[in-house]
């Protein structure tokens, strides 16, 4: 298993932020920060897992693409 | 003065009274708005109630039935809607005071097909703001309370319509469910929530929360009232460019008295019994014993890996909600909840890479899944960790330690990232009266067996029978 991401430095962040144009002052900066390095690290998680051979394919699975009506052209 | 004892009772029972010419729609429809008027006050689990609409919706219904046009099961029936579904001239506000004068210039699919049926809605029911946030996270409106215990949360986030059926202000309603929101509340509030394969139920006209995820799906008070809804629910919409190409079904007749044959796994994964708090975990295993008595066999089995699939339900969750509110969010944060700002923000720090392994994660276990399904017909789980905590326990305490409020869909979430049918059903009461569900889910569109073995399981048992005292 990948070890845990370091969390998002508080100078990098507020350079993303800034860059994103996401306003707020020093407290409410200081709750995202929190929240964005808990995503980050709840989100880590999926770099642990072995999908090799497995395409991020955008469709849920049992769409039926492979049974959908073709339109034929008159 | 209305007769309030309608009030109490399920669609199909009205509906039986009604085709027999022995019950009025205008009748059921006062009885509703009585008790909705009577309650509200306590419960906050409306935020537009329109009951003009409905006296004259009833007065139609009845008209029509006169005539000899039954249309079915739902004629003359009132609905409440999460206030996520655009009705046509009626505000949408989707829990925010970011859309609190958005008003649709026409129905959601689902809205249509309920109408059509001769239903007919009572009002747009409270709910967290856009489907993103605890329970209690509802600033614009106030969250609603539990009718089972007033000091107690609804879950969320279809909360005002868990709250709605579980009072009898309407015997039937619809929610969303992208990680739990229909199930989680009516495993909390003693209902009957169904979360239909993906695909399966219309999104048009439904607010977004995460694209690949959203379900519509109905909260009642038994399996066969959500049968009853699904028949009208379910069909293919070109209006809805994931909806899925699948024959009717007719969810009524596939609903069943006993599980003769039917092969249940029934989930032992840490991640779920190591937050699972004592009393769920003897309501649960009373219920595994008692869909053993009525056919089923049952056997242990541990998935794994539960954690990375959650993982990805939430990383995905997490891109598609941002993306949706992207505009709004820059143009309107100051009217956003600050938890819903907060998390809706929080997205635009998700790297792209992690996005797209999500979704490699969410195939890989599309594959686990449907393998599991080649051994067992159901898979089981308690709904929620815990019942209904109260509103001062944002953070609940757990068997290992405290979680946060997020997490009573912790469990509910396994069934959304590959679009499993799933279906809570009450499975027992806690010594302080709080009602405890059990889910249900199946393979992709297996919804008849889903809800017919939640019928079956009901028929042996008396939980949804209980009312609270409110």
């Amino acid at each position: 298993m990948a070890e845990q991401p370091e969390p998002l430095s508080k100078q990098a962040f507020l350079d993303l932020a800034a860059q994103l144009g996401l306003p707020g002052d020093e407290a409410r900066m200081d709750e995202l920060y929190a929240e964005v390095n808990i995503l980050l690290l709840r989100a880590s998680t999926v770099y642990d897992v072995d999908t090799t051979g497995i395409e991020p394919s955008p469709i849920n699975p049992q769409f039926d693409v492979a049974n959908a009506p073709v339109e034929t052209p008159q | 003065m209305a007769d309030l004892s309608l009030t109490q009772l399920t669609v199909a029972e009205l509906a039986r009274r009604i085709r027999a010419h022995q019950l009025s729609p205008v009748d059921v429809a006062e009885a509703f708005i009585e008790r909705t008027e009577a309650l509200e006050p306590q419960l906050n689990a409306w935020i537009t109630v329109v009951p003009d609409h409905a006296r004259a919706s009833a007065k139609q219904a009845e008209a029509e039935i006169a005539a000899g046009g039954y249309k079915g099961p739902l004629h003359g029936i009132p609905v409440g809607l999460k206030d996520l579904f655009w009705t046509k001239g009626v505000r949408t506000t989707s829990g925010s005071r970011v859309t609190a004068d958005f008003v649709p210039t026409e129905d959601a699919t689902v809205v249509a097909n309920l109408q059509e049926a001769g239903a007919y809605y009572l009002g747009k029911t409270n709910m967290v703001e856009y489907a993103y946030g605890g329970a209690e996270h509802n600033d614009a409106y106030g969250p609603p309370k539990n009718p089972w215990g007033l000091s107690h949360l609804t879950g969320g986030s279809s909360s005002g319509s868990g709250a709605a059926v579980a009072a009898g202000s309407v015997p039937i309603a619809l929610g969303s469910d992208t990680a739990g929101s229909v199930r989680a509340p009516a495993s909390l509030n003693g209902l009957t929530g169904h979360k239909p394969t993906y695909g399966l139920v219309s999104r048009f006209g439904v607010t977004p929360l995460s694209w690949s995820m959203d379900n519509v799906g109905p909260l009642a008070r038994t399996a066969e009232d959500v049968a009853i809804s699904m028949n009208v629910l379910a069909g293919h919409d070109p209006r809805d460019g994931a909806s899925a190409r699948h024959a009717k079904e007719d969810y009524v007749a596939a609903l069943r008295d006993d599980l003769a044959g039917v092969r249940i796994g029934v989930l032992q994964d840490d991640y779920i019994w190591d937050v699972v708090v004592p009393e769920v975990k003897t309501a649960f295993d009373q219920a595994v014993s008692r869909l053993t008595s009525i056919g089923a066999t049952t056997e242990a089995l541990s998935m794994g890996d539960l954690e990375q699939l959650t993982a990805a339900q939430f990383t995905l969750t997490t891109g598609e909600a941002n993306a949706y509110h992207q505009q709004m969010i820059r143009e309107s944060p100051e009217l956003y909840h600050p938890v819903v700002r907060r998390r809706i923000e929080a997205g635009f720090f998700l790297p792209a890479a992690a996005y797209v392994q999500a979704q490699r994660v969410r195939n890989m276990f599309a594959d686990r899944f449907a393998r599991l399904f080649e051994t067992f017909d159901l898979l089981i789980a308690p709904t929620t960790p815990m019942p209904a905590p109260e509103f001062d326990a944002v953070a609940f305490r757990l068997p290992n330690g405290e979680m946060p409020s997020r997490e009573l869909v912790r469990i509910t979430r396994i069934f959304n990232p590959n679009g499993l049918p799933a279906i809570s059903v009450p499975c027992g009461f806690t010594p302080a009266g709080m009602p405890i569900g059990m889910q249900m889910a199946g393979k992709p569109f297996a919804d008849g067996l889903v809800i017919g073995a939640a019928h079956a399981y009901q028929q042996a048992t008396d939980w949804h029978k209980r009312r609270p005292s409110i």
